[in-house]
């Protein structure tokens, strides 16, 4: 095994050996007593060649023009949201003036109706008196 | 379905990683410029299903943005390559004494070299792949590997006798 490794290494240093007759005297020199210095080297390559990156794999970017779309679906939500809100608006201050108006019409009716009792105030006069006499008495016995 | 980068460029992450490794010497630097390499990369996908030498193409691309980045940060005042970058490297702590090894005997060795000798021995490419990756010609190949290969074994033998 030796004269073999031997022999391969001397092809090895001078440029004449293969991939595959590298790759025998790598597995005859593992197998092999001595040729520490080879061993080392071969190790090193080895060693060196499992070394791996860590990188990210590109993505590709979702062009922006493709969300258009969106920018009107959006605009339109705004606009009839707007609309629907101002409805809203509309139809409440409708119905607090409508509220209003009934309250003052309420207010007018407690008043004159307020007024009205305190004139008839005059009338309650006229039970304390028993007899018609009582009441227009003077003028008839005049 | 895959797309085309999944299946054809995002597998050959770990290669250029390490390539790039071998030009920056710096982990997280190499990291940062193999995305922005593949950010631009995926952005041509269409274009670059057709290209003959798409490896080549990678290749070439993450070396010009480590030119780009030495020529920035004014180690480089030119774009003319990183031959002439002599990149002063801590080696970390936690590195596998094999691999401090490894590193310790390329250190000093033409980039080119350094180069073929990486792309063969750590990613065991054929001479015709290494010629595709780094658009050079298969002679060019052969005598950088055995240049590389001849420095190797000197270091290792000096090593040897000094010990």
């Amino acid at each position: 095994m030796n004269q073999r490794i031997d022999e391969l290494l001397e092809k090895y240093w001078e440029a004449e050996t293969t991939l595959a007759e590298e790759q025998e005297l790598k597995e005859l020199l593992q197998a092999a007593e001595g040729y520490a210095d080879e061993k080392i080297l071969f190790s090193g390559f080895s060693e060196l060649s499992s070394e791996e990156p860590t990188l990210k794999i590109p993505t590709k970017t979702v062009p922006i023009r493709s969300r258009n779309w969106m920018n009107w679906a959006a605009s339109v939500a705004i606009l009839a949201g707007s609309l629907w809100g101002w409805t809203v608006y509309e139809q409440k201050q409708a119905e607090e003036e409508a509220y209003l108006e009934v309250m003052q019409a309420f207010a007018l009716i407690q008043t004159n109706l307020s007024k009205g009792q305190k004139e008839m105030n005059v009338m309650n006069e006229m039970k304390y008196l028993n007899t018609t006499n009582q009441l227009f008495g003077n003028s008839i016995s005049k | 379905m895959k797309s085309f980068f999944e299946a054809h460029i995002w597998p050959q992450r770990g290669r250029l990683y390490r390539l790039g490794y071998l030009w920056v010497r710096d982990r997280s630097l190499a990291e940062d410029m193999l995305q922005n390499v593949f950010e631009k990369t995926f952005e041509r996908e269409e274009e670059l299903q057709g290209h003959p030498n798409l490896a080549g193409w990678l290749v070439r691309s993450l070396k010009n943005e480590v030119l780009m980045h030495f020529r920035q940060t004014k180690k480089l005042e030119s774009l003319d390559g990183l031959e002439e970058l002599e990149i002063e490297e801590p080696v970390p702590e936690e590195t596998k004494d094999s691999v401090r090894q490894v590193m310790k005997l390329v250190k000093g060795l033409p980039l080119r070299q350094q180069e073929i000798f990486h792309l063969r021995e750590v990613e065991g490419l054929s001479y015709e792949e290494i010629t595709e990756h780094l658009d050079i010609s298969l002679e060019q190949v052969k005598v950088n590997l055995h240049r590389a290969r001849k420095s190797i074994r000197e270091r290792m033998l000096n090593q040897k006798s000094t010990k």
